[in-house]
């Protein structure tokens, strides 16, 4: 039942993704075509940054559009009309969710490859692949300075995009969740708890900042210095599986929310 | 006889509405159900509870003796009030869909049924009537052969006409070890088929009898009781 659940998801979501992707390569490719007319004429110069623009803003245009697709298709799907359907087939809750977690992660995927597909269009590919090798190289010589597997560290901040890309979206659908606790206006109390999230973790950061300003200034850190020097590379991949640690239990507390409400308290209007 | 459905004190509130007050409920396999009330009574509300689309303040139910979960709904055919196909769908594909997640769900039936009622099965939903539409649910419901069919309201939407098709199309299609539970307003259009019949009213159960019980027992129609007891 999950693999069908899944497929269904994942052909809601291509019915808006491909046609989506689909117009931004296909602005991509003239914009590659007005490339093999390089001249130094004005109209060449005026259509090149008018092809340019257009990308920009097609992909600006998608990326949002991706964004939202993937919070309606959470809300519309579970809480609105169809949501009458959702809940009546013969799936569990915690499979509504996992599905809702993969649709939305494969549709974010689908995006950053057909993004990329574009800008190898739009861009020289000889130039990007050199640019591409340029980075890769200045990235090995300053982690091979500071002491850094630099293989380990993209693995490890590839992770921590990833597990923060999902528990982006958690957030959302733990907000939309709580919002449907409410008896009126549940759309506004889920934008409110939005905010409200927001400002507490908002809080909790600056209280961070100051706490450890304060601490800085005693020379606490100073005893510390040593020790992070010495042993920089393991200190850094520690820190990074450490913060990646921490946005899986948040997301598991997103998760764990979620399940709660729609499993225990789901009252659709 | 073997219940279908069992509801025991349910209560659902509404902040400090109480929209059902500790209702109990015995279903037997096999008959008709007629869920009758005025607006606001809470049929709508215990329909919603039997679907698990609205958790219960308090009370239990089970549906062939199992507490609501991915099984039972496997078991529960329902036809909301409401319009909750996907728009966007041809009727094909929602054929399809109701394939994949159910069972017992009997697609060659559903093509019958559609081919009849002139509805092409490669037109879009929202390219279809209301009337269409709502047809088009119910279908899609009866080609289930379910435990326990729950239909919201299955004959507002569609004409006079369409009354007596969707009345025989709901006879004739559900497996008769099932139990049909039916809310409407329509009494008197209903009335023919139905076993029994259920009166709710401000969330509580006022009469709960077979429909030859009430014809014997009170000398009226289903239709005739039901305007006597909430006339205003």
């Amino acid at each position: 039942m999950f693999g069908k659940l899944l497929k269904h998801e994942l052909r809601s979501y291509l019915r808006v993704l491909l046609p989506v992707e689909l117009i931004l390569i296909g602005i991509a490719l003239i914009g590659r075509l007005v490339q093999l007319f390089e001249s130094d004429s004005l109209i060449y110069s005026f259509m090149l940054t008018s092809a340019l623009l257009a990308f920009f803003a097609a992909w600006i245009i998608s990326t949002i559009l991706i964004a939202i697709l993937c919070v309606v298709r959470f809300y519309k799907n579970l809480f609105t009309g169809e949501g009458y359907l959702t809940f009546t087939l013969p799936v569990t809750t915690g499979q509504h969710l996992w599905v809702k977690i993969i649709g939305a992660t494969a549709a974010g995927v689908i995006s950053m490859v057909a993004t990329l597909i574009s800008l190898f269009i739009i861009c020289d590919t000889e130039l990007l692949i050199e640019i591409f090798k340029v980075v890769i190289y200045l990235s090995k010589l300053a982690m091979d300075y500071i002491g850094i597997n630099y293989i380990f560290f993209i693995i490890e901040i590839v992770i921590s995009l990833f597990i923060s890309g999902i528990s982006q979206n958690l957030l959302i659908y733990a907000c939309i969740a709580i919002g449907q606790t409410a008896r009126k206006h549940r759309i506004l109390w889920a934008i409110g708890v939005y905010f409200i999230h927001y400002l507490i973790t908002q809080t909790i950061s600056v209280a961070f900042q100051f706490i450890s300003s304060v601490l800085s200034i005693t020379g606490i850190f100073e005893r510390f210095a040593d020790f992070i020097t010495k042993y920089y590379m393991e200190f850094t991949h520690c820190m990074l599986t450490f913060s990646s640690l921490i946005q899986l239990a948040i997301c598991g507390v997103y998760f764990i929310i979620t399940y709660f409400i729609i499993h225990k308290k789901l009252n659709l209007e | 006889m073997t219940e279908i459905l069992k509801v025991e004190g349910l209560v659902k509130k509404y902040g400090r509405t109480e929209a059902l007050k500790g209702i109990s409920l015995t279903l037997p396999a096999g008959k008709i159900v007629g869920l009758l009330g005025p607006n606001g009574s809470g049929k709508t509300t215990l329909i919603k509870i039997i679907n698990g689309l609205l958790t219960p303040t308090a009370g239990k139910i089970y549906i062939a003796g199992q507490k609501p979960g991915a099984k039972t709904k496997g078991m529960v055919a329902y036809l909301p009030d409401a319009i909750y196909l996907n728009s966007w769908m041809t009727v094909k594909q929602i054929v399809n869909y109701f394939c994949d997640f159910y069972e017992d769900f009997r697609p060659e039936l559903a093509y019958q049924m559609l081919e009849k009622l002139n509805i092409s099965p490669n037109h879009k939903l929202k390219t279809l009537s209301k009337g269409n539409k709502e047809k088009v649910c119910l279908i899609l419901t009866m080609s289930r052969n379910a435990l326990l069919y729950v239909l919201d309201e299955p004959i507002a939407g569609v004409d006079p006409a369409a009354r007596d098709y969707v009345i025989s199309t709901i006879i004739n299609n559900y497996n008769p070890e099932a139990t049909v539970l039916i809310s409407t307003h329509l009494i008197s259009d209903i009335e023919q088929a139905l076993d029994e019949v259920v009166f709710i009213q401000d969330g509580e159960i006022t009469l709960h009898k077979t429909v030859e019980e009430i014809r014997e027992e009170n000398g009226k129609s289903v239709d005739g009781l039901f305007r006597e007891m909430f006339r205003w």
